[in-house]
């Protein structure tokens, strides 16, 4: 190598003293290889190269590790100057190296031919190297899958060595059998995709491609939308790949849309409707807003398609449209359309009202409870000032405790001002300040906190979900706590029907910094929510029958162990 | 109280996560930038790309593919970023930065993803042509080597390198030098020359039965046999019969022949098993059945190893009986390995071993048993280096931590205990990158290193180039306790360098252990300040667990270390470089710029 790259530096020195190519030469003698590559490739890329100059590019390269780019380069030299054997030398050594055995072989068997006798014996000797291997590697798995038949890895070995050494032919009947061992097999389809191509079989491996590139696998589906032409496949492309991996269903919805475009009278498989409803299904918007529209022109009375075209634009984050067809949608009847309707006014609503209340009966405490919020809230840029009024009571006020009488609530209004953050991965923070007012008199009540929500679903009908609030309250002198409240449950009647029934199994834990046992236990324990139709929208009944423990027994009038029977309405309000 | 207020913490951290996930496992710190997401750097065009697969310009060649495609905004960004990663086809900008008021900004347009590794594996990278670099490093890993890969790189080049990528120590494949080539051999005698003159040491790295290409073509009725009766040539290894009793010795001969030829500071046995990782359901990559093999198997079975594949009970009892074999091959090669040590006594001995207590099914499909080997290991006073099965390989970087944890119950020399970390693409359907690359392999290393006194790569020539500036980063342990005014506290439990220009005094005390921009940390907490003192020599980098350096005189260092191989002190003096290898051991050594 160096026996020729001193006399092209030298050649192109003096022509161009401050020119990248000059410097790259300054840097390679002064063993700054990567300064040297790095120049090089600037005086390439600005098309100022001769093919020395590529090639000490090349051999730079080679002396940093960077084959693959020196193997490009040398190729790119073989292109620039086809008789330049040496370059092709290089070439095909690396592909060798790089694992690429067929072109290396390709190459060497070409220059077996050179009258260079020094390239030709060189050639020959390496392409016996690389074919001797795979003839023997032939013979070896040609044996192992007669005395072992069945096993697809073993015809993907033989097809992989076949394909490496251009018998195309057994390279497509092994990979063709792996496939049949082994279907759905994602690599062995891409590689019988790139035989075909191989050996000229353009349509057939198109088909290949075209299945793999709306396949299940990212990864593959990239590779073969690489090889594929730019343009959109025709009709028998895609028949043809379907006849290749019939369980595509990507493959059947893409069809069915193309040939719909086409011609609007060839009939679809399915409706535009059913079209519209499975593309929402999975998540196609673009898809799921065409087809929705086109079953809206063809029947405008249909509930379902207007709410469902609402719910795209919802999706798709056009609420202006999406309010407009969800009105539609519960004009002409649907309860989904009208529940969807609300909230989304709502939640675009500058100031937001809302109020709920509870009143729950407790066996525990024999007592009737009652907590209730309305709270006035304007949603700016990122904060949510609000005002809020609570009301806190109970009907029994207090219970004998162990250092005098216990309060059972707070019985008192409180109003407040506060400001909250946008919740966001099911996270709320808020603090507030305000004026507590009861029979004893009024104080100031500061209070604040962290609450955190996440419901999974599992299935159509049942879900896990865990409440968590940390809340921080003065007036409790100064104390913090944090309920957990978690819930599995089943639906056997939805909230989509207007009625409700969820039977749910609780577990709670409730804890605070001061350590005080009304406010330190875990619950265990069975329940149902329930509403019917012509409850007032909002409005739900529960019961709960528990087992709880106090986890802090210190003062504790209670004994450490309870059950506890609560039945509650939950009523809540949105303007 | 802990419970929910830990838990609240957790969940406020949430946002910031993800950078931080695929930053800090290359050494850098949040504060170092500032990050920006969406709109909060760009304008949104109203146009959406459909993202699959994204080009990043540290590596155009990379293969990046996003497992679950994403709708993106195409966003216009300020006139003065630079795009360092873009959607494939439509070139959408999806990761840029610049700098604010001399402050670096990182922008993308989109979340790294939970995990931080799952759409823009090179986001470090982008920190580092910013301008910015971790400021803590180590020089403790280990890599393989195979010169097949680098047949005209230049060592030089490789070795420096390496050593700046964090490599204590390369293990050379030893089956390219197995038997004698002038040629060859000059090119790594020189090669283990230019190591130690850059403090990497060089270890021969064995992997019986595969003993070298030429010894296979010589000897076909030594060849080990498929269950199918094929030669077992299983992917690249060219598989022998050990159990031959010719074989073996003419294998003895070679070992010590090639252990005498090379100044290697340790030998690695690697990998002493048989194949394949699909067991016995598939017989034509099952071993060992060659003649002596297979007769050695009916011996200790008690059946007939043909027949016992088909049937479940006898199975049982084959399978039993391979790796009782599998382990006598093991102890008697490393009870080799010892004998060739008593002529040779600064080598250290390497036994590289598959996982089977993570993935137990390796027992039965390799005939590996780690708990079997590691009292023998130890008593040899060789490392073990686990190697984490193929199986796994898709798996996170937790996994090391539960490896480590199953591992250290079963040996009285947790210090020896190493991993192997295979950086090649992986046969799994894996996200974004098919080979462990950028914030994958930094969480991996990072994770490792935290798990495991020594960490190995697999190998040198499969990891990413762009990836070597930031690995001694991830391989980091020391951890920077608290910064004062120019006062630096740093805890190196393993020791480490920190970033660090001109004269720095340890403790009070000037110390030489420095290259001018990186300070050698000796191990344990360190409290690092300024100082004016200029030596006449330093200490530029070391190989060993650096305790303690003091400056004699002028020209004279005194070296407090333990190393398992020969260390390596390279000194410095009038911006010369010089090499100097020490005893292995826990030892104090006084070195001189004339010694």
């Amino acid at each position: 190598m160096g026996t020729w790259l001193l006399p092209v530096s030298l050649l192109w020195l003096p022509l161009c003293p401050q020119s990248p190519a000059g410097s790259a030469y300054d840097a390679l003698r002064a063993g700054r290889l990567d300064e040297a590559n790095s120049l090089f490739r600037q005086s390439l890329s600005s098309g100022a190269g001769t093919v020395g100059l590529r090639k000490d590019f090349a051999y730079t390269l080679l002396k940093t590790g960077d084959r693959e780019e020196a193997m490009e380069q040398f190729e790119a030299v073989m292109r620039l100057d086809p008789s330049d054997e040496r370059a092709a030398l290089e070439y095909a050594f690396l592909c060798f190296e790089l694992k690429r055995e067929r072109d290396a072989r390709r190459t060497f068997d070409r220059l077996r031919q050179s009258r260079n006798a020094e390239v030709a014996a060189t050639a020959s000797t390496a392409f016996e190297n690389i074919d001797g291997p795979l003839r023997e590697g032939i013979a070896r798995w040609k044996s192992a899958i007669e005395s072992a038949p069945g096993q697809w890895s073993a015809h993907q070995e033989l097809a992989g060595l076949a394909a490496r050494r251009d018998e195309l032919a057994l390279a497509e009947a092994h990979y063709r059998e792996a496939l049949r061992l082994k279907p759905g097999k994602s690599d062995l389809l891409y590689e019988l995709a790139l035989v075909l191509r191989t050996a000229g079989k353009e349509r057939e491996a198109i088909a290949c491609l075209l299945a793999l590139s709306r396949g299940r696998e990212p990864r593959t589906a990239e590779r073969a939308r690489a090889l594929m032409p730019e343009r959109y496949p025709y009709v028998y492309e895609f028949e043809d790949a379907i006849r290749v991996d019939p369980s595509n269903e990507e493959l059947a919805r893409e069809l069915d849309e193309l040939l719909f475009a086409m011609d609007k009278k060839a009939p679809p498989r399915a409706s535009a409707k059913q079209m519209g409803l499975r593309s929402l299904e999975k998540s196609y918007l673009n898809d799921a807003l065409r087809y929705l529209r086109i079953a809206q022109e063809e029947n405008p009375d249909d509930a379902e398609v207007a709410t469902k075209l609402g719910l795209t634009y919802n999706l798709m984050r056009r609420d202006d449209q999406a309010l407009v067809w969800l009105d539609r949608g519960r004009r002409l009847g649907d309860p989904e359309a009208e529940r969807a309707y609300r909230n989304l006014k709502a939640s675009r609503r500058r100031f937001h009202l809302t109020g709920w209340a509870l009143p729950v009966y407790s066996s525990r405490w024999s007592d009737l409870f009652l907590y209730g919020q309305v709270k006035g809230e304007w949603k700016l840029w990122r904060v949510r000032p609000y005002l809020s009024v609570r009301i806190n009571g109970d009907v029994r006020g207090s219970m004998p405790g162990a250092f005098g009488p216990l309060y059972l609530s707070e019985n008192s209004v409180i109003t407040a001002a506060g400001v909250g953050m946008p919740r966001k991965h099911g996270l709320y923070f808020w603090v507030e300040a305000g004026q507590s007012f009861s029979r004893e008199g009024s104080r100031p009540d500061f209070r604040g906190g962290a609450a955190l929500f996440h419901r999974w679903r599992l299935g159509a009908r049942s879900f896990v979900e865990s409440a968590t609030d940390g809340v921080y309250l003065s007036r409790y002198q100064n104390d913090f706590l944090v309920y957990a409240q978690n819930r599995a449950g089943w639906r056997p009647i939805g909230v989509e029907s207007g009625a409700l029934l969820e039977v749910h199994l609780n577990a709670n834990l409730t804890a605070d910094t001061r350590g005080d046992a009304w406010a330190n236990f875990t619950e265990f324990g069975p329940g149902v929510k329930m509403r019917w139709r012509g409850l007032p929208a909002g409005m739900s009944l529960r019961v709960d029958f528990v087992r709880g423990v106090y986890t802090r027994n210190e003062g504790n009038p209670q004994r450490p162990n309870f059950w506890e029977f609560r039945s509650g309405i939950w009523y809540a309000l949105s303007r | 109280m802990r419970f929910p207020v830990s838990l609240l913490l957790a969940s406020v951290a949430l946002s910031a996560g993800p950078w931080r996930v695929a930053l800090e496992p290359a050494g850098y710190d949040l504060g170092q930038v500032r990050i920006l997401e969406g709109l909060e750097g760009g304008r949104d065009t109203g146009e959406r790309v459909l993202v699959r697969s994204v080009v990043d310009t540290h590596d155009e060649r990379l293969e990046i593919v996003w497992e679950k495609a994403m709708e993106v905004p195409v966003y216009v960004l300020p006139e003065q970023a630079r795009v360092f990663c873009r959607e494939r086809r439509s070139g959408a900008p999806l990761v840029a930065g610049w700098h604010e008021s001399g402050k670096p900004v990182l922008w993308a347009a989109v979340s790294p993803g939970r995990d931080g590794r799952e759409r823009f594996p090179l986001l470090p990278h982008t920190l580092r042509s910013l301008g910015v670099r971790p400021s803590l490093e180590a020089r403790d890993l280990w890599a393989f080597f195979d010169s097949s890969y680098r047949l005209r790189a230049d060592p030089e080049y490789l070795a420096v390198r390496w050593r700046q990528g964090g490599i204590a120590a390369i293990h050379v494949a030893g089956w390219q030098y197995w038997e004698p080539n002038p040629e060859r051999d000059r090119w790594l005698q020189r090669l283990i020359e230019t190591c130690h003159r850059q403090a990497v040491q060089v270890y021969a790295w064995v992997e019986f039965p595969h003993v070298s290409g030429k010894f296979w073509e010589e000897h076909p009725g030594w060849r080990e046999k498929t269950a199918s009766g094929q030669d077992a040539h299983l992917d690249w290894r060219q598989l022998m019969d050990l159990t031959h009793p010719e074989c073996e010795r003419e294998v003895t001969a070679g070992l010590r022949a090639l252990v005498d030829r090379f100044d290697w500071d340790g030998v690695n046995l690697g990998e002493l098993y048989f194949e394949s990782l699909e067991g016995a359901a598939n017989p034509a990559r099952f071993t060992p059945f060659a003649p002596h093999a297979k007769e050695e198997l009916r011996k200790r079975s008690g059946v007939d190893p043909v027949a016992g594949l088909t049937d479940p009970k006898q199975l049982r009892k084959l399978l039993d009986a391979r790796a009782d074999l599998a382990a006598d091959l093991q102890r008697k090669w490393l009870g080799e390995l010892q004998w060739i040590r008593r002529a040779t006594p600064h080598l250290d001995l390497v036994l590289t071993h598959i996982d089977d207590r993570f993935d137990s099914t390796m027992r039965d499909k390799l005939g590996a048993d780690a708990a079997r080997l590691l009292p023998f290991a130890e008593r040899a006073g060789a490392a073990f280096l686990i190697e984490d099965p193929a199986t796994v390989w898709h798996l996170g970087p937790e996994r090391y931590a539960e490896i480590a944890r199953r591992y250290s119950p079963l040996t009285k020399r947790p210090d020896r205990l190493a991993i192997d970390l295979n950086i090649v693409e992986r046969y799994q359907d894996v996200y974004p990158t098919k080979q462990q690359a950028g914030v994958e392999l930094f969480q991996l290393v990072r994770t490792a290193a935290n798990n495991f006194p020594r960490v190995a790569l697999y190998f040198e020539n499969s990891i990413l180039k762009q990836d070597w500036s930031l690995l001694a980063a991830a391989a980091a342990t020391a951890r920077v306790v608290s910064r004062e005014d120019s006062v630096v506290t740093v805890d190196a439990p393993r020791g480490g360098l920190i970033r660090w220009e001109g004269c720095a005094a340890i403790d009070g005390r000037v110390w030489p252990a420095s290259d001018g921009q990186l300070v050698l940390l000796p191990v344990g907490q360190s409290k690092l300040e300024p100082c004016e003192t200029r030596l006449s020599m330093g200490l530029a980098d070391f190989n060993g667990m650096l305790k303690d350096v003091r400056s004699l005189d002028g020209d004279k260092l005194e070296i407090r270390y333990s190393s398992a191989a020969r260390a390596i002190a390279v000194l410095m003096k009038d911006g010369v470089r010089r090499a100097v290898m020490l005893p292995a051991g826990d030892r104090k050594e006084v070195v001189g710029w004339r010694d």
